[in-house]
């Protein structure tokens, strides 16, 4: 089974992510409100999850950020970045992010997305 | 040989001298008349050898003048000094000339003959006149001038020579402290500029190129100047003075500012807007797909689902549309030669996933590397929201877009006819379609901001759009836009 972890700033995008993935059979197993708290969960996170979504724009720390410091922790970490901040896209490549959706996107594209990543790890 | 007698001597040296010298009795009749005021006058010594001088030289506006100095000169009441008479010349024109008067007397002391020493300084008397009349001029201008106009001497010694009323007007202090104080300027100059004004009095070169400086005026408030100088070399090149027009450019300085505070302020609140607007649209967009995903929803209510979706990405397509709007006006103009069929074909594969619910059918006769206009990224823009339009506005499942591009050669353009099968635009609609921010008409529905944006991308490439009906005389049958974008010289 898929797992996924949630890095988002936005409670009700948590809950409609996490009502679609469970409906397409993949696991939330970590949510995070900020960067800061994706850094201390990740790190306590055994097994890590296969994809991460990340926004960019959180408070504490942004997502560039958090994905450099997770990177860090784990350079085998696939974050898939979903924000409403296209100005971001270069940065969160720099930092290691896999692929950069703007917000809103399809469930299908979204999906696509994480196919793809996951073929080709 | 007999020796020369004086007399003679001095007759020799008197004609060729390179003064004029003049001899009179003591009635003024003219008993000497050198070569030199031959040469100047055009009379021969024969021709006023006994004449008066008064009415035969002097001018008629100087006669009574000089007639009466004469008289007391003779009589012994003024001693000989310096004096100036006009002389009117053979052929009418008028001389300036410069006396000295030497006496000469009998063994009585009477005076018997006056010799007059003179220079023809008409050249010289012009030259000041003009450079009277030119001051005259200059200082007219300079105390009507809005400009502050300012003469610096910095040799022999540094002070203001000169100072314009505008300067009072402008900085509120009066000309007197600057005539006081050379480093007046010191005083009044804004904090954060006084090292830059320093460094630009310490290398007055600095001053020939134009400056912006800020000033604190005398009630406190902020003076915004733009000034330009010149400085003055003497004769052996030494830098003696600087002298500068002064323009208060406040009231520029402040409407630039407001207009970048109103910019920054328009790119915040753009910025949030669709920052959040975006991120509520993905919240709505995930929460209707999960019911369109759900097992348990009505298959017969599925469609107004798909329509509500729909809904929310032309939301989204807004967003972007304002986004981009306003990324035309702040990105730097940098055109380049751009092959128009790449970003076409982007487009119409950007209109196809805007439109996912419809067939599009776009045929174009432009080939690759056919054409090379004059554009920039935005172009695929352009033809996107043309393309856009006429799916979202043509009822058909099929939407059939012929797209058509000739050289149009006395214009050094390329002309691209955009044909679609849509409901038409009738012809009042037809200029003010595009003119939705000119006009500042922000309610007219139906275009969207779409049309606007390709005005303002072709307004960029100094190209032009038109519509017309693409059977003519029939809006109904379907619009034809019309781009002229500048082709490569």
């Amino acid at each position: 089974m898929v797992s996924i972890f949630i890095v988002d700033d936005d409670e009700n995008l948590h809950r409609v992510y996490r009502s679609f993935f469970t409906m397409k059979g993949i696991d939330v197993i970590a949510s995070a409100f900020d960067g800061s708290e994706a850094v201390k969960i990740f790190g306590k996170l055994n097994p890590r999850p296969d994809i991460l979504l990340m926004d960019y724009r959180m408070p504490i720390k942004d997502g560039v950020s958090t994905t450099k410091e997770i990177r860090q922790m784990d350079p085998a970490s696939k974050i898939i970045f979903l924000s409403a901040d296209e100005t971001a896209r270069d940065q969160a490549l720099k930092a290691g992010a896999i692929s950069f959706l703007i917000k809103p996107v399809r469930f299908a594209h979204l999906l696509e997305t994480i196919s793809e990543v996951l073929v080709n790890q | 040989m007999p020796e020369p007698t004086l007399q003679h001597r001095f007759q020799n040296l008197a004609e060729a001298a390179e003064v004029l010298i003049i001899g009179m009795n003591a009635r003024g009749k003219i008993t000497f008349f050198n070569r030199k005021c031959e040469q100047v006058t055009g009379y021969t010594q024969d021709e006023v050898f006994g004449k008066s001088v008064f009415t035969s030289l002097i001018s008629k506006q100087d006669r009574a003048a000089v007639r009466k100095r004469f008289n007391r000169l003779v009589a012994g009441e003024v001693s000989s000094d310096s004096s100036e008479a006009r002389w009117i010349t053979k052929d009418g024109n008028q001389l300036v000339t410069q006396w000295r008067n030497t006496l000469i007397y009998d063994e009585r002391g009477t005076v018997i003959e006056i010799f007059g020493i003179g220079l023809d300084i008409t050249e010289q008397k012009m030259a000041e006149n003009k450079l009277r009349e030119s001051e005259a001029l200059f200082r007219l201008l300079a105390e009507n001038a809005l400009d502050s106009i300012y003469l610096f001497s910095l040799h022999p010694k540094r002070k203001f020579e000169y100072v314009s009323p505008a300067t009072t007007r402008m900085t509120g202090y009066a000309a007197e402290e600057f005539y006081a104080n050379p480093d007046f300027v010191i005083k009044i100059i804004h904090p954060d500029d006084l090292s830059t004004l320093q460094s630009m009095l310490a290398d007055p070169a600095a001053f020939t190129a134009p400056s912006e400086l800020r000033w604190v005026k005398k009630d406190g408030s902020v003076l915004w100047t733009e000034q330009q100088s010149r400085l003055i070399h003497d004769d052996d090149e030494k830098l003696i003075a600087i002298h500068g027009v002064v323009r208060d450019i406040t009231g520029r300085k402040q409407a630039t500012d407001d207009m970048q505070r109103a910019r920054n302020l328009a790119e915040f609140l753009v910025d949030l807007m669709a920052h959040d607007l975006n991120n509520i649209n993905q919240g709505i967009l995930s929460a209707l797909e999960i019911l369109l995903h759900d097992p348990g929803f009505p298959e017969q209510l599925a469609g107004r689902l798909k329509d509500a979706i729909a809904q929310v990405e032309r939301s989204a397509y807004l967003i972007d549309s304002v986004k981009r709007f306003q990324r035309i006006d702040v990105e730097p103009l940098q055109l380049k030669l751009v092959d128009p069929f790449a970003p076409l074909q982007s487009a119409i594969w950007a209109a196809e996933r805007a439109h996912p619910a419809k067939q599009l059918f776009v045929t174009s006769n432009i080939r690759k590397g056919q054409y090379q206009v004059l554009a920039d990224g935005f172009l695929s823009e352009l033809f996107f929201n043309i393309l856009h339009n006429a799916a979202k506005y043509d009822r058909s499942d099929r939407v059939t877009i012929d797209v058509r591009a000739n050289k149009i050669r006395d214009k050094h353009s390329l002309r691209i006819q955009i044909m679609d099968h849509g409901p038409g635009i009738p012809d009042e609609e037809k200029e003010r379609i595009f003119s939705r921010l000119a006009s500042r008409r922000t309610g007219v529905k139906g275009s969207g901001i779409g049309l606007t944006l390709v005005n303002q991308i072709l307004h960029r490439y100094g190209g032009t759009i038109s519509i017309a009906d693409r059977v003519e005389g029939d809006h109904t049958q379907g619009a034809n836009f019309m781009i002229l974008i500048p082709l490569k010289e």
